[in-house]
């Protein structure tokens, strides 16, 4: 073998490449998945984990972030779901990536094991081994179990589907998947739930995959809470046939460090995506939010508004491509990425793009990054408001402008509730910081 | 009674002296009026007396009721019963104005060891208060002062200044911008309030706002100082007169 094209692993790399040689040979599927699983393996075999001269990871350099790689986790037989996000919400429980139970789901939805679908060879694994779908191939070649949600085509599912992703609490590494199919002129309301893993270094990869159908609408609502320790690679895709509406809202709060891809593509004309984020990040986090959205179809409207707060030394991180093909005539497509610094060693890196090769489109982008305003603190505490309580209320309304997407929407009071109480937590950490 | 004590104050990131020896004093129960040209230092006296961050007093004091309130927080100030009515009110999108009021009034029930009013009961004062100012509900609901008139801006400020009942307020130019209807509630609302225990501080450039609320006292500030003291007529010379000579005679 030639010395030059070998590169020093890392431990963690290693490690990698030793967990599924290891694997391998119990994961589901036939001889092309397997070929598939290790076509993509085979990425980290010749690259090693992305790092920071990879563009599309420079400011998340999972060589360096991720030093070391946990055990694979195996199935658990119970683990206890948080209560639903939306109430009435009907739960789809996967630990470390496992169906651990689910409740009944309402006529014009079919659930089915990933598993199955894999053994039986009905879900295929191919994509793109390079280093930008790193999170998909990763997931792709350990994936052992997961659920495939099916809308039947004109179903119209008023109870949301929460798939609740749970880690178990031990040092440990897993894969998830689920895939949602929402049929011609159907609506759902999903809810994907990161939760869980408590103060363990659990490390995970999820990806979820839309197929949206002609005629549909969908509401999705993302939320990363998961614990304190953890890293969360984490990866959403969504199809998008004509005429249809898709909303996404993502919190993040949760783990050491996250990395969430968002990828929409528009593959009809007359449809719209609206995406809206909110990051709240303090201590050490690392919370990286990497969105594309590709207008391929003349015609489609999307908007992408992101707002973050970022505390202590936490890093936050918002990347957003848009793409208009040449064809996409009459695209509208409006980016922002704003965010508030809390402390000093705070920080925040944000890098939106368009790139258009449509001559005849609405897009714009931008991106503020800056403190809480003086002037505007002044005034509330002029009212008497105490200075933790003009922090919160500014920091609060700041992050609510967000949410007009979901104005009088469920999801809307999920994200208030999540400000409010990392607020609280946050306000309170801070008074016991000071008062030790 | 407020009395401010040769103060003097400049702006904390330049060094510029602002205020070069301020002396005022107003008992309970009092109005006094500060005229001035425009520069000479009045916003500037009332961000000082309310606390704002922007100005360093070098030198003086300022006391209310006998308390030195240069020491205190601005929310505490406000908490003491300091009320600034700003010339130019700030506009916070995402908080509604309601939301505003009910935090603004309770931190100041707190403050006094006082419950947090009701929802009911905050509501029955807010509504009444906000209908002798000719404010709607429908304003209240939206974001606070965002896309508010400059009338409705000044009208929202006396009524926050009615919910917290101060021991002083001190209104900056809280006329500018009024129409003649509007000046008329505003003052009406401003001298409701008036009460022996109470007093004010009216900044402002016209003299037809001191018809309608009607001063004790008159002071000029000029470059810094208080440059000339008198009754109410002393406005009405002002209008007839400019300041070109009492800033002559002063100096
Ligand atoms: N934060 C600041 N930074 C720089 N200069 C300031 C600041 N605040 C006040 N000044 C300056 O101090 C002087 C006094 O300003 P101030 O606003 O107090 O005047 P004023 O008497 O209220 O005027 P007006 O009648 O126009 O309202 C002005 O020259 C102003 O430019
Ligand atoms: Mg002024």
């Amino acid at each position: 073998m030639n010395a030059d094209l070998k590169r020093i692993r890392t431990e963690a790399e290693t490690d990698l490449l030793e967990a599924f040689a290891n694997a391998e040979d119990q994961l589901p599927g036939r001889a092309e998945t397997h070929a598939a699983r290790r076509a993509r393996m085979a990425l980290f075999e010749r690259e090693g984990l992305p790092h920071r001269r990879i563009e599309q990871w420079k400011y998340t350099d999972l060589r360096t972030l991720v030093r070391q790689l946990a055990p694979l986790a195996a199935q658990t037989a119970n683990a206890s779901a948080p209560a639903p996000a939306v109430e009435g919400a009907v739960q789809i429980v996967l630990v470390d990536g496992f169906i651990m139970h689910h409740d009944a789901v309402p006529a014009g939805v079919e659930l089915r094991s990933l598993r199955t679908a894999l053994e039986e060879g009905a879900v295929e694994l191919e994509g793109p081994s390079t280093a930008d779908r790193a999170i998909d191939a990763l997931n792709s070649a350990f994936v052992a179990d997961g659920v495939i949600v099916s809308i039947a085509p004109g179903a119209s599912i008023s109870t949301p589907l929460e798939i609740v992703f749970l880690k178990s609490p031990s040092a440990s590494m897993s894969h998830s998947r689920a895939h949602i199919i929402v049929g011609e002129g159907a609506q759902a309301t999903i809810i994907e739930r990161h939760v869980g893993g408590a103060g363990e270094a659990v490390q995970s990869t999820i990806v979820t995959r839309y197929a949206v159908a002609e005629g549909a609408s969908l509401d999705v609502l993302r939320v990363q809470d998961d614990g304190a320790e953890a890293v969360h690679l984490g990866e959403t895709a969504i199809d998008i046939a004509g005429d249809t509406a898709v909303r996404l809202m993502h919190l993040g709060t949760g783990a050491k460090i996250a990395r969430v891809e968002t990828r929409a593509t528009f593959r009809g004309e007359g449809s719209r995506f609206d995406v809206c984020g909110v990051t709240m990040a303090a201590r050490r986090q690392h919370l990286d939010h990497t969105l594309y959205v590709d207008h391929l179809v003349p015609g489609c409207e999307s908007t992408e508004t992101f707002r973050s707060v970022i505390d202590d030394a936490a890093k936050g991180i918002f990347q957003g491509k848009i793409v208009v093909a040449q064809d996409a005539q009459k695209t509208d497509a409006q980016m922002a990425s704003d965010a508030l610094l809390l402390s000093e060693t705070a920080d925040m890196v944000a890098k939106p793009e368009l790139e258009i090769f449509a001559d005849d489109v609405s897009c714009a982008h931008g991106a503020t990054c800056g403190e809480l305003d003086d002037d505007l603190m002044f005034y509330l505490l002029a009212r008497g408001i105490p200075h933790p309580q003009a922090r919160k209320l500014l920091l609060h309304a700041f992050l609510s402008e967000a949410l007009e997407t979901f104005d009088s929407h469920a999801f809307e009071d999920v994200a208030l509730a999540a400000i409010e109480a990392w607020l609280t937590d946050h306000a309170n950490a801070d008074e016991a910081a000071s008062a030790s | 009674m407020l009395e401010i004590k040769n103060l003097h104050a400049r702006i904390a990131d330049d060094g510029t002296e602002i205020l070069k020896g301020v002396d005022l004093q107003i008992p309970d129960g009092q109005v006094h009026a500060i005229m001035g040209p425009n520069g000479s230092g009045k916003s500037t006296l009332s961000y000082v007396l309310a606390g704002k961050e922007d100005y360093e007093v070098t030198e003086g004091e300022v006391l209310l009721d006998g308390e030195n309130i240069l020491e205190m927080d601005p929310h505490e100030r406000a908490n003491t019963g300091l009320f600034l009515a700003f010339q130019y009110p700030l506009e916070i999108p995402g908080v509604a104005t309601m939301t505003f009021l009910r935090t603004a009034l309770n931190a100041n029930r707190k403050a006094r060891g006082l419950d947090e009013l009701s929802t009911p009961d905050f509501m029955r004062v807010v509504k009444q208060k906000a209908a002798e100012l000719n404010i709607s509900m429908d304003m209240l609901k939206r974001p606070l002062n965002v896309g508010f008139s400059g009338g409705e801006k000044k009208r929202n400020e006396i009524l926050q200044m009615a919910l917290l009942e101060p021991k002083m307020g001190v209104l900056d130019e809280t006329d500018s911008g009024l129409d003649i209807d509007a000046l008329k509630v505003v003052s009406d609302g401003v001298n409701a309030l008036r009460d022996p225990k109470r007093s004010f501080l009216v900044i402002t450039h016209y003299q037809r706002l001191l018809d309608h609320i009607v001063p004790d006292v008159v002071h000029v500030l000029s470059a810094g100082r208080i440059v000339r003291t008198g009754d109410k007529d002393l406005a009405l010379e002002l209008e007839a007169r400019g300041y070109a000579d009492i800033i002559a005679d002063a100096a």
